[in-house]
């Protein structure tokens, strides 16, 4: 049904657009062109034909160039800087109002589970409503999500909203190369019973292209997760497994709190005094961070190569990473995503249970060195 | 310096030509007559900060302006633009990969014999103290025979582009091995010889490959890999093993590791200076530049004059007429059966471009 129709994907040059890209040439035959905001990113997106163009979705005329023409928009893109939230929603109305104008058939938004944070416990659908919250991400991606089903019900606008969970797997950002680097440096004090809603890249991409393609889902929003949920502790045991290292530090969220009030809020003297007592290895991490020792520091990486450094980070515990806010309420949350809806409208059925999705995402991080 | 000989020119004002060239010709307090690109205001910026005396969208419309020419252009006109200047006399500087393809190297190497101009490559690396180092020790078979050899070179890109020429076949000539690999198997063909045979394998589906992977087997018998990457971090150095020991070249970061250690002190006449004295990469586009000026004020070749960085190409253009699919599990996990060309070519190898 995609096959030989040209479809804009924004956001190409990142994870779940980036995967999009290449299942829909390679399986399905359609002709992609993609919207660039930034040429060095696009390493894995020009492994394939496709037509790339420059520029911002800020920028309505390459926004209104990359839209001409196309059967289908998936957008992808999202700044994940606080501070550019208003280009994200700015981006999104320039890129409604391309789509209106050219009329294209059909417009699909990935947005995120994040619109329903912070999670309660029990069953979470799209019938869950919003909550109030300050974090950024939630409020903005909520917000760029209502904006495209206002123009549905203003304009006509035929968009299909899809909020995917915890999304995983080969070249992933956050819940793959963030957390497998993390890994190797870290402990997470992470808290007990809490759920997690994993979904493989894969399963997600072809929820977006269900989308793309089935009647009767316009003006609706999708819950795309995995079959099931798990905790937290199985989510991150598989990479633990995977590495051969122990991440996860169980505690209770009371636990938790109480040492985030004592190490990450003070920065005097006093309060890093002690933390270097504590744990030598984040006084370090932060000393690096500043420009006079972050320059030494590559310049001595720089002459004695890979070397460096390493015998005494291997001499050292790994340090405990306290997660902020909005993450320790997400990995407290015992909240499971329903995906009745995905399935009776989209006919979307998840292929990758954990065992596979981290089977492939394995053989990944061993490739990439990660 | 501005009207004393050469005048210069800059063909092409992408971020090569910002961050490097231009401040490179500043050091020379050499101000250029002319900088070319099809973004005026671009070139004008750049004009305004470097001093330049004239920007245009063609240098056509000033050759009589200019005695030599530093080729930044997209990869796809290198060849065509320097064979025009060459032939014209005017020298050339080009970046990196000199053309992409043996013919283009070979019509651009008749071009700088018949105007008598200098064509030298902007391959960099052989200015490197400890690169250079590594080419006099093998020469000398510190090393002993070389027995293999083993280089990967790959990080998550992030090299500032200013459009995507760079990523756009028919511009950018191919991905990662075009890019990356002319200094790479440059590297390799200067120190250990031309290649015999080889299995290419990349994961382009119609674009330019991110990911290559080069089984080699050299003209001498020696065996090795050189494996290249745009997505993820490799070890970014050259593993050199011969029968009395081996080495281990960084290629992003300029070190040696030897062993045995006493391997690193040898030093000849050509090689004196210590191999792990640090050098920045401003540095190397000086000395670039500084050769190249040697070469047209002497006449003497220039350190990578055409014929020897058309040896890479030509491996490169081998490669790619001969190239396999590497397959990831990831990214057709149920089996799926692409339609795919078999590759037209079949013609016997010319590899490493005089073999």
């Amino acid at each position: 049904m995609m096959t030989g129709k040209k479809v804009l994907i924004t956001g190409a040059t990142g994870f779940i657009g980036g995967r999009l890209a290449e299942k829909l040439i390679l399986y399905h035959g359609a002709n992609v062109r993609v919207l660039v905001r930034n040429f060095a990113r696009a390493s894995r997106i020009a492994r394939f034909n496709v037509e790339m163009l420059g520029g911002s979705i800020t920028d309505a005329d390459i926004v209104d160039e990359a839209v001409a023409g196309c059967d289908t928009v998936f957008h992808c893109a999202h700044d994940f800087m606080g501070k550019n939230a208003q280009q994200n929603l700015d981006g999104a109305r320039t890129l409604a109002d391309a789509c209106l104008r050219h009329g294209i058939r059909r417009f699909v938004h990935v947005s995120t589970i994040s619109v329903y944070e912070p999670l309660s416990d029990g069953d979470v659908d799209e019938s869950t409503p919003p909550k109030s919250t300050s974090w950024t991400y939630p409020v903005n991606k909520l917000a760029i999500e209502n904006l495209f089903l206002q123009y549905w019900e203003k304009y006509g606008l035929p968009v299909a909203v899809i909020q995917p969970t915890i999304v995983y797997g080969p070249f992933g950002g956050y819940w793959t190369n963030n957390q497998v680097t993390m890994m190797r440096a870290f402990r997470l004090a992470l808290p007990i019973g809490g759920l997690c809603n994993p979904v493989y890249v894969d399963d997600v991409v072809d929820s977006l292209i269900l989308a793309a393609q089935r009647e009767g889902v316009v003006g609706e929003r999708f819950l795309i997760s995995g079959a099931e949920s798990i905790t937290w502790r199985e989510f991150f045991g598989a990479y633990e497994r995977m590495l051969g290292i122990e991440f996860v530090a169980p505690m209770k969220t009371e636990e938790i709190k109480q040492i985030e009030n004592t190490t990450m809020r003070n920065n005097g003297l006093t309060s890093n005094l002690k933390l270097l007592r504590r744990d030598p290895r984040r006084v370090a991490h932060r000393l690096k961070r500043w420009k006079p020792v972050n320059k030494l520091y590559k310049l001595a990486q720089s002459s004695m190569g890979k070397n460096f450094a390493r015998p005494v980070s291997k001499a050292l515990p790994a340090p405990l990473y306290v997660p902020e806010e909005q993450l320790l309420a997400l990995y407290g949350a015992r909240a499971s995503v329903k995906i009745d809806k995905a399935r009776r409208l989209l006919g979307y059925e998840p292929a990758f249970d954990l065992d596979r999705g981290m089977s492939l995402t394995a053989q990944y991080v061993k490739w990439a060195n990660l | 310096m501005n009207n004393s000989f050469p005048r210069i020119a800059v063909i092409g004002c992408g971020a090569v030509t910002e961050t490097h060239h231009l401040p490179a010709l500043a050091t020379f307090s050499i101000k250029p007559a002319l900088l070319v690109d099809i973004n005026l205001r671009r070139a004008q910026n750049l004009a305004d900060a470097f001093q330049a005396s004239r920007i245009s969208d063609d240098y056509r419309s000033y050759t009589g302006e200019f005695d030599a020419a530093i080729v930044a252009s997209p990869h796809h006109l290198h060849a065509p633009v320097c064979i025009d200047l060459l032939r014209r006399g005017v020298h050339v500087l080009v970046e990196k990969p000199m053309a992409t393809t043996t013919s283009e190297c070979d019509a651009m190497i008749v071009a700088a014999e018949e105007g008598k101009a200098v064509l030298a490559v902007g391959l960099m690396r052989r200015f490197q103290r400890n690169v250079q180092w590594v080419k006099a020790a093998l020469d000398a078979e510190v090393l002993g025979p070389i027995e293999s050899f083993d280089i990967q070179e790959g990080s998550v890109y992030d090299w500032p582009v200013a459009s995507g020429f760079f990523f756009r076949k028919e511009t950018a000539g191919g991905g990662v091995l075009m890019d990356t690999g002319a200094h790479t198997l440059d590297l390799l063909l200067w120190w250990l010889g031309d290649v015999a045979s080889f299995e290419y394998y990349d994961d382009n589906y119609g674009g330019v490959e991110a990911d290559c992977k080069l089984h080699v087997r050299l003209a001498s018998g020696v065996q090795g890999v050189v494996e290249l990457s745009r997505t993820r971090g490799l070890r970014n150095s050259a593993i050199l093993r011969g029968r009395e020991g081996e080495i281990e070249i960084g290629l992003g970061k300029k070190y040696i590791n030897a062993n045995p250690r006493e391997i690193l002190e040898y030093k000849n006449d050509l090689v004196s200076s210590d191999p792990l004295l640090q050098q920045l990469f401003s540095d190397l586009y000086e000395l670039q530049i500084k050769d190249w000026l040697r070469a047209i004020e002497t006449g003497q070749p220039s350190l990578v004059p055409g014929i020897e960085a058309a040896r890479s190409i030509g491996l490169i253009d081998a490669c790619y007429k001969h190239r396999q699919l590497w397959e990831f599990p990831w990214v057709l996990p149920d089996g799926h059966k692409l339609k795919t060309d078999q590759p037209a070519e079949n013609e016997a190898l010319q590899i490493g471009g005089r073999v």
